[in-house]
């Protein structure tokens, strides 16, 4: 159990850290930055619970904690006055399928190179099977993230309104 | 008017430069014109964006302005800080000299040092790869490819060469310097080369384009979407030259 913990919160704090890195390229404000770490930390943490506690798909797991980082976007939005997207979609980045992106590359590369028609099939079909993973993830990841701002609209617009300057 | 139209036509150039998602540039503008009595309608595109700004009591009064957008870095900086500017300018009816001074002082805040940057990107690249279960010599690869390629693309960047090549010269560096790790052991390869182009994904295009598209704003939407689609390819190009070469040399 103390192992299951303990791999669930190391993983989520490196992708706090992932989140930052990649994200300091997108050049966010400053005041935004551990509102970031604290969303990507967040979602990683539910997605790696929903997936290796519960044994969850990782649709479900990816959208869950897009859904999460959504909703984090917009609390810790309404506190630095920043929009939800500069929070979250640095956050997104540490779930970005990559290794499932990389075995479609490779499997289309050994498609392409293989004259043999059955050894083709075989890899024909691991290239679409992990090509639908890698899209059906991103798409999940997506839609996850960007539901809880069409859901607080109102919220969402007015994320970098400050009270300062409606009372002067 | 002249001079406002002029300054928000700037202001929504940088907005789209930016990344910013259209609802919220078309928000924005539209409530800085409304603080100054004005109605605002835009055009928004990649490349050229036109805005004409009418004075409500008398359509006649009108000023129009098609305006080029400079291509620039992603800033979610400007994003934020342009958006909260447009609020403060509701909110207190600020002078126009104002407005300019604010605008100026935000597109010319520094971004972070390049080296900063690229040494936090490579530590991200570092994660990333622990996260996909990879082993601490696919871990340090992944630093040094990111490193690396990272500053090779400034350095491309910097001398203007087409950014889709940019891209695949990037991602066919960073791969073929992860795929060093083959001659460790093929798991550790396989981590650290499909970890070391991840830093190259639009992220930021992709989110904004896919919002454009379900806000409505479907043809630059498109476009966004478009090019980080052209994007994703040129960074799988790279990646699968190198795998090719790697395959042939080893």
């Amino acid at each position: 159990m103390e192992s299951i913990v303990f791999h669930i919160v190391s993983k989520a704090l490196f992708a706090s850290v992932v989140a930052l890195g990649f994200g300091l390229i997108s050049n966010p404000p400053r005041r935004a930055i551990w509102a970031i770490l604290l969303t990507a930390f967040l979602g990683y943490l539910l997605r790696a619970f929903m997936m290796d506690a519960l044994g969850l798909s990782v649709f479900s797991a990816c959208f869950c904690a897009a859904l999460l980082m959504g909703c984090s976007g917009l609390v810790t939005g309404k506190l630095t006055h920043t929009p939800a997207t500069v929070i979250y979609i640095p956050s997104l980045l540490p779930m970005i399928p990559g290794m499932y992106a990389y075995k479609a590359i490779f499997a289309y590369l050994t498609f392409m190179q293989n004259i043999d028609f059955a050894e083709k099939a075989v890899y024909f079909d691991q290239f679409f099977t992990y090509l639908s993973y890698a899209v059906g993830i991103l798409i999940c990841l997506a839609l996850g993230s960007i539901i809880p701002m069409f859901v607080f609209t109102k919220t969402a617009n007015s994320l970098t309104r400050s009270k300062h300057c409606v009372n002067q | 008017m002249k001079h406002l139209g002029h300054l928000l036509a700037k202001y929504v150039a940088v907005m789209v430069a930016s990344g910013t998602h259209s609802s919220r540039i078309s928000r924005s503008a539209k409530r800085i014109a409304q603080a100054y009595g004005y109605d605002l309608r835009l055009d928004l595109a990649l490349k050229n964006l036109s805005i004409m700004l009418c004075d409500p009591a008398d359509p006649s009064n009108h000023y129009h302005e098609l305006i080029a957008v400079h291509p620039a870095p992603i800033s979610l900086s400007n994003n934020a800080d342009l958006s909260r500017l447009s609020w403060e300018v509701h909110d207190t009816k600020m002078p126009v000299e104002d407005f300019e001074a604010k605008f100026n002082a935000i597109i010319r805040t520094p971004r972070y040092k390049h080296q900063a940057v690229a040494l936090m990107a490579s530590l991200a690249s570092f994660g990333l790869c622990y996260l996909f279960n990879g082993t601490i010599w696919a871990m340090l690869l992944v630093f040094i490819s990111t490193y690396i390629s990272f500053n090779l693309k400034s350095y491309l960047t910097q001398k203007q060469v087409n950014n889709h090549f940019v891209i695949l010269l990037t991602a066919l560096t960073a791969s073929l310097i992860a795929s060093c790790g083959a001659f460790i052991d093929t798991p550790t390869a396989e981590v650290a080369v499909a970890t070391s182009v991840l830093y190259l994904v639009p992220g930021v295009v992709f989110i904004s384009g896919l919002i454009d598209t379900l806000e409505g704003f479907v043809i630059i939407g498109f476009s966004r979407l478009v090019n980080a689609v052209m994007h994703t390819i040129s960074l799988a190009l790279g990646l699968l030259l190198a795998i090719t070469l790697v395959h042939f040399l080893v």
